[in-house]
């Protein structure tokens, strides 16, 4: 990189079901006005924006348009970045680079969905029309097919995959920000609740939310004022094959997250992830995947996934917690999940997190996953590069 | 609309400081997609051979169905057609039980629906498709399915129904006895 860059504030809304009482300038103007006050800055010290949304799920083209304003966008430069589940992490890549290259100094991140809006079935499904639209069942009958070939190679239970979900909701019980939230949570309510597509369970799957959250990024002399920056190591993005059935076992293999978080490993000498960690945010839409990405990121050896969540070690108190705000499976406003993934990896490294503060945490891992076919890894340290 | 039912939207007799309003659009439109060279080559043979052609690449040997011009491992362009089999395997196999609307019909498939991801003989890549068979539970990843086409083709890929269960296949060790 150019020049050290750091994340110095971030903001959300309260993720839920609806927001009904505002559109969605006026929800990604909360989460602005929180990150702003974070970093203690104002809209006037931003110099660039970047946006990141599915407008599809909400059937409103130009988001970038109708809702930069709400971002303190009016007279400066404005893009918006839209890569499925990774947009939210390909924005603040953007950013970051933005930042780090000289160009600007203080740059604004800010990703949102309002899925209560629109139909996300619909969204999901907009697939190639040519070939697999007719045919395409969302995303839990993809994840439930891939999830079956995981589950033959590597014989993980269903009772390892609630476990996932246990560990997320209870960390979401500690989460002010977050939408689920089950503090009483065990594996067998997992087990017991309706069954979606075999072996997925509707306690297995993320919900759908509304919600939205913002980075603030700042680069040279910018950094000198705060106290504990959350510096930004380096990321790799990895794009694959455009059909699902390219894919060769795709949730074994998951090659664009394994080739991406090498990269970045190399990039920051970790050789033991899992030492050398301190806390991971990852993109874990149904609990089999935060299995399968724990033998991607190499976090235990392949085909121990289930005997890593079953040890504890990735619950909070445990030796590299996954997930301590709750995850992706405790809230998911697509185009914002992404940035909120960054922005709870960045609070613990601030020790803003609160009640799911991890002790001692100074590396940070952060990764943005869309079908398969996008990846996103980054690193971040106390530490300055 | 995913909006709760009792939720008054512009009805002013409801009017509330704390309920708010929404604009409801349902949109009736068409779009026509281009399906490219590539693919307008594999619905005509479609159509008349009653086949599936993959593309083959010179360099990896991979397969891939839909067949498209590059091959983007090799970052090679691709030109060799390849006939493919009536039949695959079952390589990922779901069964739903949350509806999902069948697209030729509008109307919610009957649950619970068999859902397999499918490697026809002869490619490399694998597709999603619908699985017909007696009981789903009998369906396992390893079957054998066959690919049910329409009766009169319209070169399409509705022309693909679904794939009808054959049965398990044969273990290795019991094809030789």
């Amino acid at each position: 990189m150019a020049r050290p860059v750091a994340i110095v504030g971030t903001g959300q809304t309260r993720h839920c079901k609806a927001r009904p009482d505002v559109h969605q300038g006026e929800l990604i103007q909360e989460a602005v006005k929180i990150a702003l006050l974070d970093a203690d800055l104002s809209w006037e010290d931003i110099d660039a924006i970047v946006l990141t949304n599915m407008e599809l799920f909400e059937g409103r083209a130009l988001p970038e348009l109708w809702c930069g304003e709400f971002a303190g966008g009016l007279g400066k430069p404005v893009m918006k970045v839209a890569t499925g589940g990774t947009s939210g992490t390909s924005g603040a890549i953007a950013g970051l680079m933005q930042a780090a290259s000289g160009v600007f100094d203080t740059v604004l991140v800010v990703g949102w969905e309002k899925h209560s809006e629109g139909s996300t079935q619909t969204g999901m499904s907009l697939t190639d029309p040519a070939w697999d639209r007719h045919i395409a069942s969302g995303a839990i009958g993809n994840f439930a097919l891939s999830i079956s070939q995981y589950v033959a190679e590597r014989g993980v239970t269903e009772e390892q995959a609630a476990m996932v979900a246990v560990k997320a909701r209870r960390n979401g019980a500690l989460n002010p920000n977050t939408h689920l939230k089950d503090a009483g949570i065990t594996v067998e309510k997992v087990l017991a609740s309706p069954m979606l597509a075999e072996p997925v369970h509707l306690l297995d799957m993320c919900p759908q939310s509304d919600g939205a959250a913002a980075l603030v990024i700042v680069g040279g002399d910018k950094t000198a004022r705060y106290k504990n920056p959350a510096w930004f190591w380096g990321s790799a993005t990895r794009h694959d094959q455009p059909y699902i059935g390219d894919h060769d076992q795709r949730m074994v293999k998951m090659r664009t997250l394994r080739s991406a978080a090498q990269e970045v490993y190399r990039k920051v000498g970790i050789s033991n992830p899992f030492k050398e960690i301190d806390i991971a945010e990852i993109y874990e839409p149904v609990s089999y995947a935060e299995l399968a990405w724990y033998e991607a990121l190499g976090f235990c050896k392949e085909g121990d996934a289930g005997k890593l969540i079953e040890s504890g070690a990735t619950q909070i108190g445990g030796e590299l917690p996954v997930n301590p705000s709750g995850g992706v499976l405790c809230a998911n406003p697509v185009g914002a999940t992404g940035v909120i993934r960054v922005a709870e990896a960045v609070k613990q490294l601030h020790r803003k997190a609160g009640d799911y503060q991890v002790d001692g945490a100074r590396r940070a891992l952060v990764t943005g996953y869309g079908v398969y076919a996008w990846s996103d890894v980054m690193f971040f340290s106390a530490e300055q590069p | 609309m995913n909006k709760p039912s009792d939720n008054p939207g512009n009805n002013p007799a409801q009017e509330k400081s704390t309920e708010y309003l929404f604009s409801e659009i349902t949109m009736d439109l068409t779009w026509n997609t281009d399906v490219g060279e590539t693919m307008t080559g594999f619905f005509k043979r479609l159509k008349t051979e009653r086949c599936l052609y993959g593309m083959r690449c010179s360099e990896c040997q991979r397969v891939y169905l839909p067949p498209r011009p590059v091959c983007g491992d090799c970052w090679l362009e691709m030109n060799e057609w390849v006939a493919l089999g009536n039949q695959g395997t079952i390589v990922g196999k779901t069964v739903c039980h949350y509806k999902i609307l069948d697209s030729l019909t509008g109307e919610p498939r009957k649950t619970p629906f068999v859902l397999g991801l499918i490697q026809i003989d002869g490619a490399h890549t694998t597709l999603n498709h619908f699985v017909e068979a007696p009981d789903p539970a009998l369906v396992s990843i390893g079957d054998r399915v066959e690919i049910v086409f329409r009766d009169a083709l319209q070169g399409n890929v509705g022309d693909i129904v679904h794939f009808q269960w054959l049965g398990p296949q044969a273990k290795p060790g019991q094809r030789d006895e």
